[in-house]
């Protein structure tokens, strides 16, 4: 599992004109919900995703946008070279970054 | 520093299945309630997450519940089970409690909505008596009754302190991470009911959000801890990362037969157990697996093989295609993965396994009705212990924080009405206010230490020291190396100054938390010279009837008591084989 010389790019809107791009490296099995961990650990501590998480796809807590699309971070499995651009799923009334707001 | 201050009857902490037991059971008792939640309301804790078999003796099965129940068992002999699971450490007047209300509270459940989807026998149970009901369809089932109540829910909210004056409970302090706001809630009777700590270890089943802030916010406010010596484990994937702590090796174990190596190709559990070898005891399939781990006889991401490959091909295949059904996920999938995204063919290869923190059997010693040494604090759950004593039976969980959501919920109502509220300690919200904002200022200097580096640091030292498998020296380190962290605390400061929803600040004050929770685990397995049920030491393997006791861990003058109580009998007194 060290093929560590390929990298992933991750791009997390954080407000409506405002995109940062990460680039991690890659190992097969990582999922965006770990990207968001290696992120905040690694690169940028002010990126705010949820911290009540189940990982396992029970809780709902990690549902974002990856490119467009509604998807549980925790589920997303990561591909060799992916580019992916992360948002919030209603960034109207999400609380910062990526974390949902109160219904 | 924006406060912002609200007045309620009861306050509870948690939003899981136990908080919302509890706030259900308190606005029913005519108290006014609010709700505080670290995450969002409902979908966050342990409930959603679980599995979840709820246990209730076969015959109230058949009796109360009108399904298919094995008429031949009892509440005596369920209370008998879990006595013994417990290895005797259990009080049996929490047990007697246990079996007691579980079938009334089922029912309840049933009538709420909760779906069962079969009925089937754990071990450790001598008769059927998990209840299959999703984790979600449960924690839906009491959110309904929530919302359909005139309850306050406060989302994102964390708590730092309990509020204490002339010896009660005032109230508690919350954080709103939305907000970055603190807020004093005034409250005549707090609801602990937070959760286990299973994320002070590195890998955990459970969800992110467990990480003991309910047992030390208690524990700082003077309530005692009982069985902390008792984290549970089972084993969980240790990679690929998506994966970690993901319980399919277990699954795989139970379900398909797979066999355990080390790297020398060991089928080590035949050391422990030469009839059931992998099949044996949850505790001591952690113990044999964390100690081929610790001695280096371990896989390269730092866990042992699970293997299906003593299976023929089409054993294989078939195992997936009926346990698909079974679990009514669909072909190669588990939970929300599918298997072939996350790791190579597992029935042709190995996958790497460790032993990931499942459950804490002790927590805030309560008495019956869900109340602490402290007038007005309550607890409820996996926060509380006693129930489960050294090792918890499979599909007790559930059972028990529906029956101490109840019971905490109506005395913590009953007190509220009585006590009333008493006066917020001015000074004691502003110490307690201003030692959380001096961990959000930015760095300030070298010596900081990093609050993340700091957490890794942390779990580390945790399951090295105070994981399924403890020595003496390792206690001394874990409790030297978690002091060093406490006296650190001044110097550590966020890299980042954000007030709104800032994971590093939530971060910095779980620390605390952590290193004393180590600490206080560390001194309790120090004290108990003997394996029982999950706490095992590697220097006193055996247990030892002298040990049929409590520990329980206390504040007195800002030091750490250690002491211990007999274990509290009703009906069944302990097989002494020694």
């Amino acid at each position: 599992m060290n093929q560590n010389s390929s990298l992933l790019t991750i791009r997390i809107r954080r407000d409506a004109d405002r995109t940062d791009a990460f680039q991690l490296p890659y190992e097969p099995g990582l999922s965006v919900l770990w990207a968001l961990k290696y992120i905040y650990e690694n690169l940028d501590r002010s990126v705010a995703y949820p911290l009540c998480l189940c990982r396992i796809g029970k809780c709902g807590n990690c549902l974002l946008r990856v490119n467009g699309k509604a998807q549980l971070a925790c589920s997303v499995i990561l591909r060799e070279g992916d580019d992916l651009l992360l948002e919030p799923l209603d960034a109207a009334t999400a609380i910062r970054d990526l974390v949902k707001g109160s219904v | 520093m924006d406060i912002a201050r609200i007045a309620t009857d009861v306050l509870i902490i948690g939003s899981g299945g136990a908080g919302m037991r509890a706030a259900i059971a308190a606005c029913d008792a005519n108290a006014e309630v609010c709700i505080a939640s670290k995450g969002a309301f409902a979908v966050s804790g342990a409930t959603v997450t679980a599995f979840a078999d709820v246990c209730v003796d076969g015959r109230s099965i058949c009796e109360v519940l009108g399904l298919e129940g094995d008429p031949t068992d009892s509440k005596a002999q369920f209370f008998a089970d879990t006595v013994k699971g417990g290895n005797y450490l259990n009080d049996q007047r929490l047990v007697e409690a246990l079996v007691e209300d579980a079938p009334q509270r089922v029912r309840e459940m049933l009538s709420w909505g909760a779906r069962v989807t079969h009925i089937y026998g754990q071990p450790g149970h001598s008769h059927p008596r998990g209840l299959k009901i999703s984790g979600r369809s449960f924690a839906q089932a009491l959110a309904r009754q929530v919302k359909a109540r005139p309850i306050r829910i406060l989302e994102h909210c964390l708590a730092i302190g309990l509020a204490k004056s002339n010896g009660r409970v005032a109230g508690a302090y919350l954080l709103n991470l939305a907000t970055g706001e603190y807020l004093v809630v005034e409250a005549a009777a707090v609801i602990i009911a937070t959760g286990g700590a299973m994320n002070i270890f590195p890998v955990t089943t459970a969800p992110c959000d467990l990480v003991g802030d309910g047992q030390m916010i208690a524990y700082r406010a003077g309530a005692d801890l009982v069985d902390m010596e008792f984290p549970m484990f089972i084993l969980g994937c240790c990679t690929p990362p998506a994966a970690a702590g993901v319980n399919f090796p277990f699954a795989l174990i139970l379900r398909a037969g797979a066999h355990l190596y080390n790297r020398e190709g060991e089928r080590y559990m035949e050391k422990w157990d030469a009839v059931r070898k992998e099949k044996t005891t949850r505790d001591l399939l952690t113990v044999g697996t964390t100690i081929e781990i610790l001695d280096g006889r371990g896989s390269p991401h730092g866990g042992v093989w699970t293997s299906l490959k003593h299976l023929p091909d089409n054993a294989i295949d078939y195992f997936f295609e009926w346990y698909a059904a079974w679990d009514a996920k669909g072909h190669g999938k588990y939970g929300c993965f599918d298997v072939a995204d996350l790791m190579p063919d597992p029935g042709r290869q190995a996958i790497e396994a460790r032993p990931s923190a499942h459950f804490w059997n002790g927590g805030i010693k309560i008495d019956a009705e869900g109340g602490t040494r402290i007038a007005g604090l309550f607890a409820a759950g996996e926060a509380s212990g006693g129930v489960h004593g050294s090792n918890r039976l499979s599909g007790n969980a559930m059972t028990d924080i529906i029956v101490w959501g109840c019971r905490s919920g109506r005395a913590a109502a009953a007190y509220a009405h009585g006590a009333g509220r008493t006066d917020v300690d001015e000074q004691e919200a502003a110490e307690i206010l201003a030692s959380v904002e001096s961990l959000l200022k930015g760095g300030r200097g070298e010596t900081d230490a990093d609050v993340v580096e700091t957490k890794l640091q942390l779990q580390n030292l945790a399951w090295e020291c105070v994981g399924p498998v403890r020595t003496r020296p390792g206690l001394e380190r874990a409790i030297s190396e978690s002091d060093q962290v406490l006296q650190a605390l001044p110097r550590i400061g966020c890299r980042t100054a954000l007030r709104v929803y800032n994971r590093e600040w939530a971060d910095a004050i779980s620390l605390r938390n952590m290193a004393q929770l180590i600490k206080l685990t560390a001194l309790a397995a120090m004290a108990r010279e003997e394996s029982r049920g999950s706490h095992y030491r590697r220097d006193f393997p055996q247990p030892d009837s002298k040990w049929l006791k409590n520990i329980l861990l206390g504040e007195v003058d800002g030091q750490t008591s250690v002491s211990h109580t007999p274990v509290r009998i009703t009906t069944l007194t302990p097989e002494v084989s020694k």
